[in-house]
């Protein structure tokens, strides 16, 4: 039953909604989650002129092209414990055909809040790199698992590829905020190193313009304005004052990759050989698949190899209530450890 | 498209007993109608397939996504920049439908299908040795190939002469290779060296020389042994003038060739009783005045009907090869050279439609009744008479009732001939138009291309093979492509029908008789 001026409360908040996306504010905020400079979270300024550059595409033929993407799920949520399971896995594609794809084996942890702060830590040290901070809650260890997994493969993608080449990651290539700086530098210098230009794509962006426009709606709607609806563009959010003194050589745009499709994304970059002209309108080259307009197709390809679909968690799942049953467990413990009781009143 | 090794065409992933799916490379060309052959390791058991249909499946779990990923190759298409998919061999594959026509089992013998291949069972293109057991039951009378989907298997495909007597159908459309197919056949005939006969009728005059640039009967070389020519109007050296005479024509003769309503059935009939036998009576319903005859025999018919049957009456006795003089006909001739296994050629390509009717009524009939004569008192003389095979073009004509038997001698060839012998061949573009239960009697279906729903229809339901999922490939069989029925069969049979001309090159020719060695009479007569 709909509240009885439904009509008035959704017009009241598309108005709000426009208003926000509205702002004329020139500042990007730089939240904690998706920073746009290491170590630092005051928000970046964007010049209003900052300029729309439009790019041709590049099929860069010989040209290898690796994609680092991880997926992971939480099996068991049983509030004071978890069972979580996690990947990640590396596509090679070279002139329109994947020819490599490497997936590591699904890791199964059950974690308690105690051990979830544990495994952080070992995982940090394995890494060689030292804490910065302590989880916040249970839940983030599986993000950190798969990332770490995620920067350990995008390393050895870097070390694997010949100059000239390119790696991309899903997400930024700036570390979360459980990943200190000192991991993911060294991979961008590695990139740098070896003259492979490193790229992250971010699918969905929390970047903000001014108060709480989305940057990448803003960046769209301007260079619709600027240079039309069939163009592809980048535009640069961060310039070298920002990594100035840090050490830090990555570089946050917003762009569109396609000429058509309604996507445009956040990518960062750390461009080993390629002005930024050359490596978009490579990336360009790469966002043609017509199933994926606009989205490199390498990093599809890796999103679907490595994530966990639903048939794969239910056998998981299965699999777990049965090791439970042969541990002893009676059923209704099972059942009382494993079914989420939201599903029963949802049913 | 992966190597694989040659042959191999994809995956088992279920369905059903009867409907079997693969899954296959999309790079993998897959026809309607292909054989194939699904291999079950656990049970050594080899699964022979009929593909009947092929669709499109993709990776994506989304129903969308095809239609969606066209819609961003006509976008990209819209603004200059045509784009393909990537990694279309792992997106993208095909998924074929199957009817299961049997297995051959570890016994090496034929089996129905009545179980399951194995799942995940590998599919391959047949070996020669899967279709060992269909090369058993070929007939002697082979018509073509093979087919599997558009390739041609080295295996022949033909029906036994012995099943001529159980009728023939040919269904085709104009240009998928009626012609063809019925030159092949009586060409068959005639190399079969009297084992069987052929009354062939010839409304387009094309099976005697077979028309620009083709071949005929005439160019085969068992010609001039096995084939006889009856023509209105032969060529010199090519045939014998077609005589028959107006004594042989019966009531249900002119009752085959026109309609008659009721009342005009019923003069018939008093003409035939009153107006005197032997013919007379058609030549007096021809020459006198119908007012003369309603006065006098046919005085409780109607002035009008007589006039309807003059009419007709004249139009028969007018004809050139109609003879008053019984002795002049050739009935007699066509029967003697059809008891001697001839391919009888009966050129009806200058008569028009109920004349030739008229004739080929006539001759079956005295074929039927000599036969039925023979069965009937002499066993021993009709055991030694070869199987006889009536060819009919436009056959839909005189079959489209099966209670037309009573006097129309088609239906009654369809219902009797086996027992006596002789089989009908109907060559027909519209089997809808023939009685249901008439096609029934047809044991053998040659079934080329046919463009109307309804005639795919009937045939699928009167077929003795079941042909119900096989309506796709019915309507896109190719001029040449048949689907071949027959009881013998165990399935039908997808085949590709030898082009006449080229099949022509290789029939030996009759044995000539050797010369008689040096000596070989040597003391002979002494």
């Amino acid at each position: 039953m709909l509240v009885e001026d439904y009509g008035d409360r959704v017009r009241t908040a598309a108005g709000y909604l426009t208003r926000l996306l509205a702002d004329g504010g020139t500042r990007v905020d730089n939240p904690p989650d998706e920073p746009v400079a290491p170590g630092d979270d005051r928000p970046v300024e964007l010049r209003p002129d900052a300029e729309i550059v439009e790019m041709g595409s590049d099929p860069a033929p010989g040209v290898c092209v690796a994609a680092v993407d991880g997926g992971s799920a939480c099996l068991v949520n049983g509030r004071s414990f978890w069972v979580v399971a996690f990947r990640a896995g590396t596509v090679w594609h070279r002139d329109r055909a994947t020819f490599r794809e490497e997936r590591d084996e699904l890791d199964l942890r059950a974690l308690t809040q105690t051990d979830a702060r544990a495994e952080y830590a070992k995982a940090l040290a394995a890494a060689g790199v030292v804490r910065e901070r302590e989880l916040a809650d249970l839940g983030g260890v599986v993000d950190v698992l798969r990332e770490l997994a995620e920067w350990r493969r995008a390393r050895e993608a870097v070390a694997l590829a010949d100059p000239g080449d390119v790696v991309l990651v899903d997400g930024s290539l700036h570390p979360g905020a459980f990943l200190p700086a000192t991991y993911v530098a060294p991979v961008h210098e590695l990139a740098l190193d070896r003259g492979v230009d490193l790229v992250g794509v971010t699918k969905a962006s929390k970047l903000r313009w001014g108060r709480y426009a989305p940057l990448v709606l803003r960046v769209r709607r301007r260079a619709e304005a600027e240079v039309g609806h069939e163009a592809r563009w980048f535009l640069r959010v961060t310039d070298d004052a920002e990594a100035a003194g840090t050490g830090w050589r990555s570089e946050v745009y917003v762009a569109r990759l396609a000429r058509q499709g309604s996507y445009a994304f956040r990518v960062d970059t750390v461009r080993g050989r390629r002005s930024a002209q050359e490596l978009f309108a490579v990336l360009a080259g790469l966002s043609d698949d017509p199933a994926f307009l606009g989205y490199p197709y390498p990093l599809a390809r890796v999103h679907q190899f490595v994530s966990l679909p639903g048939h794969l968690l239910a056998d998981l799942r299965r699999d777990l209530r049965e090791a439970f049953l042969r541990e002893g467990l009676d059923e209704d413990d099972v059942d009382l450890v494993m079914r989420d009781f939201h599903l029963t009143l949802n049913a | 498209m992966p190597d694989q090794h040659p042959g191999y065409r994809g995956r088992i992933f279920g369905r059903s007993v009867l409907d079997v799916r693969f899954r296959a490379f999309y790079g993998e060309d897959l026809f309607l109608g292909e054989l194939l052959v699904g291999a079950d390791a656990e049970r050594d058991r080899r699964y022979l397939f009929r593909v009947t249909d092929v669709a499109y499946g993709s990776e994506s779990s989304d129903e969308g996504w095809a239609e969606r990923t066209a819609g961003g190759l006509m976008a990209m298409d819209r603004v200059g920049e045509p784009t393909g998919i990537r990694d279309v061999e792992r997106r993208l594959y095909k998924v074929a439908k199957v009817s299961s026509l049997g297995y051959v089992g570890p016994d090496r013998g034929f089996h129905k299908p009545k179980s399951l291949p194995a799942q995940f069972g590998e599919v391959t293109a047949p070996a020669r040795s899967d279709l060992v057991f269909l090369r058993e039951r070929m007939g002697d009378i082979e018509i073509g190939r093979l087919r599997s989907g558009e390739d041609t298997i080295d295996l022949p495909v033909g029906i036994r002469g012995e099943t001529l007597p159980s009728h023939v159908g040919v269904f085709a459309t104009t240009g998928m290779g009626k012609s063809n197919l019925m030159k092949v056949l009586a060409g068959q005939l005639l190399a079969a060296r009297g084992r069987y006969a052929l009354l062939l009728f010839d409304p387009h005059g094309e099976y005697l020389e077979g028309g620009a640039g083709r071949k005929g009967l005439a160019h085969h070389p068992w010609a001039a042994e096995r084939l006889r020519v009856y023509s209105p109007n032969p060529r010199p050296g090519q045939g014998n003038l077609l005589r028959l005479s107006l004594a042989e024509l019966s009531v249900d003769d002119l009752r085959t060739a026109w309609k008659f309503t009721g009342p005009q059935s019923e003069a018939l009939e008093s003409a035939r009783a009153l107006l005197g036998d032997k013919g007379v009576w058609l030549r007096r319903l021809a020459e006198e005045e119908p007012e003369d005859l309603k006065d006098a025999e046919l005085g409780r018919h109607a002035l009008a009907t007589i006039q309807v049957l003059a009419r007709r009456a004249k139009r028969i006795v007018r004809l050139p090869l109609m003879t008053e003089d019984p002795s002049q006909s050739l009935t007699g001739k066509v029967l003697g050279d059809l008891a001697d296994g001839k391919v009888v050629l009966v050129d009806t390509s200058g008569l028009e439609a109920v004349e030739e009717t008229l004739v080929a009524s006539l001759l079956t009939r005295s074929l039927l009744t000599e036969r039925a004569d023979a069965y009937r008192t002499d066993r021993e003389r009709f055991g030694l008479l070869p199987r006889t095979l009536v060819a009919l073009e436009e056959a839909q004509r005189v079959l489209t009732r099966l209670d037309d038997a009573e006097f129309n001698v088609f239906p009654r060839l369809a219902r009797e001939g086996r027992k006596f012998n002789v089989g009908m061949c109907a060559v027909t573009q519209q089997p809808k138009l023939i009685d249901a239960e008439l096609l029934s009697q047809f044991n053998t279906y040659f079934v080329l291309g046919l463009a109307d729903e309804r005639d795919r229809s009937i045939l699928r339901s009167s077929s003795k093979q079941d042909l119900s999922d096989l309506g796709p490939e019915i309507q896109t069989l190719m001029p040449g492509e048949a689907l071949v029925t027959n009881p013998e069969a165990p399935f039908a049979l997808p085949t590709k029908v030898h082009l006449y001309e080229e099949w022509l090159a290789t029939v030996p020719a009759p044995e000539a008789a050797r010369p008689r060695p040096v000596g070989a009479l040597k003391g002979f007569y002494d």
